[in-house]
């Protein structure tokens, strides 16, 4: 399992820098139509921001792979591995709850959603709201290896290598 | 228990046992969505009507342009207007630091992103010049907080989303104080500068001639700024879409025009910046469903009441509001703080008369200066590890500097005219 995000991993990076570079250019170019060419395309906007939300779901999934979410780091480092590894499989446990309830929540949502269009476009909200769910499943699966990871810890008392991460850098201020 | 008692008490818990903020503010509101039978549907239905906002937009757009002239190492080229501007005082690289301070917190939206990059230009050059490292670091930490402030501001679009305030008039209103704190640092550094002798960068002022080159040199750069504030103020773009012209203009100016940044670099970058604000949205959307649920139990009227049953002078308010907001910014990051309490003490400052526009500017600054004091002052941390220096030398010196922030802060929540006199001479329907 852990190999397959591995392998997924570098799949995603491309997928959000086009999906990115899709709303930087359509933003962009709705604006130069609009103000140069008089021109107005509301659809314009609206396909931008289905991308962004599948950008903002689909790299929240990479946070949790790379353990960069914001937290309060206050526990890490002072305890010793057993103990640790019983902290981080709460912490686990206690995402695994939420990614659980993005899943089937969120496919429940996304279903109700095909029978909503969108305004401009006519597409249906499924579209958007799919990405939820799709999210869900893969941070359901990078939780588990985690869970995974701790019972490892908290059996044999060594700390595991993922420990190590890097302390994330908060760019949001 | 009060299903709001569990709120907050299990969201403290799982805060300090170590889950995530984005995902204890989802789990903690699930929790009570579950003890008060209300549907669980409610939950994925606010997350995603909280970041299915058009206005959002502009966050990927402030993300994208700074990390781009980050990337394409435009500080340097601030460094010769700078220098050239302030470079003959005493104490010549501190004044260059706290004016390229200025220029970068109009190029990027974050005020960490900016302590790291003043911090490493400035930091081995000051240490060369013979200045004390503690002191180089300290200054590059204060000098970075503006860059919440000046726009373009991260903190300021959540804040505007988070509180339902113009995010257009939020960034025209932190320019004045932007420029106050610079000011007051600038200040401060020539009162070191006299006590301590630090040397000129050139023995007399350089010239108008001089200054032409600086800004010959940093006008591309410095474009994006006036792209963003021109663009607003000419009533012309919404916010989002001047981000937008600033993002594009940024990649233009580093892939053509300087040609230091390779199109082959472009994909991470792109991928990374994504993945920096996907989090930040992220909390946001369960910030929505926190803010949900605190609306439903009508938490912002009860503390409405509450306080004004004390008093209902402007004033009192804003001083209490300003502290509270230092306590929060010394336990709490910038971001989780506003999420979570703008909610609250958004309707109790309308009710008693504060214009939305000042608190929200005042609030800003406030968390911004809340990003220097430890355990989880983000800006400090980044100043010191880029400098090389332990958070531990820094904190007697960076907590004497940090005093002229504070009372420029004052002074802002004190006269509202200086958040409020830009947007109203500017955008004046934006208000």
């Amino acid at each position: 399992m852990e190999r397959l995000f591995g392998r997924l991993e570098p799949w995603l990076g491309p997928v959000l820098a086009a999906l990115l570079a899709f709303i930087t250019v359509g933003v962009f170019i709705q604006v130069v139509l609009r103000y140069v060419f008089a021109l107005s395309f509301l659809w314009g906007e609206e396909l931008s921001l289905f991308a962004f939300i599948w950008c903002v779901f689909l790299g929240t999934a990479v946070c949790s792979w790379r353990h960069t979410h914001f937290s309060f780091d206050m526990l890490s480092g002072a305890m010793p591995a057993r103990a640790e590894g019983v902290q981080r499989l709460v912490v686990d446990l206690c995402i695994l709850t939420v990614t659980v309830v993005m899943v089937v929540t969120g496919w429940q949502f996304s279903n109700l959603s095909v029978a909503r269009l969108s305004p401009a476009l006519g597409i249906t909200l499924f579209v958007p709201t799919i990405v939820i769910p799709v999210s869900g499943v893969l941070m359901t699966l990078v939780c588990l290896i985690d869970i995974v990871r701790d019972c490892r810890q908290i059996a044999t008392g060594e700390r595991s290598a993922g420990t190590a991460d890097a302390p994330p850098i908060d760019f949001t201020a | 228990m009060h299903p709001l008692t569990l709120l907050l008490v299990s969201m403290t818990v799982f805060m300090v046992i170590g889950v995530p903020i984005s995902f204890s503010l989802i789990l903690c509101s699930l929790l009570v969505i579950w003890v008060a039978d209300l549907p669980l549907m409610v939950a994925v239905q606010q997350m995603f009507t909280g970041i299915n906002a058009f206005t959002l937009l502009a966050l990927p757009f402030f993300f994208l342009a700074g990390n781009v002239m980050t990337e394409g190492g435009i500080s340097e080229r601030l460094v010769q207007l700078a220098m050239a501007l302030v470079g003959h005082l005493r104490g010549g690289l501190a004044h260059v630091n706290v004016v390229v301070g200025m220029f970068l917190s109009g190029i990027s939206g974050s005020s960490t992103a900016d302590a790291a990059a003043i911090g490493s230009v400035f930091c081995p050059a000051m240490k060369r010049r013979g200045y004390d490292e503690v002191f180089s670091v300290s200054l590059t930490a204060c000098t970075a907080t503006m860059g919440a402030v000046i726009p373009p501001s991260i903190l300021m679009v959540v804040y505007g989303a988070t509180a339902g305030v113009s995010i257009g008039a939020l960034l025209i209103g932190g320019i004045l104080p932007g420029v106050l704190m610079g000011l007051g640092l600038m200040l401060q550094s020539h009162v070191f500068a006299v006590k301590y002798d630090f040397p000129r960068e050139h023995p007399r002022f350089l010239g108008l001639g001089a200054i032409w080159e600086g800004v010959k040199t940093a006008a591309w750069p410095l474009g994006v700024p006036f792209i963003i504030v021109i663009g607003m103020v000419g009533g012309v773009f919404t916010p989002t879409e001047s981000a937008s012209i600033a993002a594009v203009y940024s990649l233009f100016v580093t892939l053509v025009v300087f040609r230091s940044l390779r199109l082959s670099h472009l994909p991470k970058l792109l991928a990374e910046t994504t993945i920096q604000f996907s989090q930040v949205l992220f909390c946001l959307g369960g910030a929505s469903i926190f803010g949900w649920l605190l609306a439903f139990y009508q938490v912002p009227e009860m503390v409405t009441n509450f306080i004004t049953a004390f008093t209902q002078d402007p004033i009192v308010i804003m001083i209490l509001i300003v502290v509270i907001n230092v306590v929060l910014g010394t336990f709490m990051d910038a971001l989780p703080a506003i999420l979570i309490f703008v909610p609250i003490i958004h309707p109790l400052a309308v009710t008693v008369g504060i214009h939305p526009v000042h608190l929200g500017v005042i609030v800003v600054m406030t968390q911004s200066f809340g990003l220097l004091t430890p355990p989880l002052g983000m800006v400090a941390m980044t100043a010191c590890a880029v400098g090389g220096v332990p958070m531990m030398r820094i904190q007697k010196l960076l907590h004497i500097m940090m005093i002229p922030l504070l009372i420029v802060i004052v002074l802002c929540a004190l006269a509202p005219w200086t958040v409020l006199l830009l947007p109203k001479l500017l955008v004046p329907n934006w208000l």
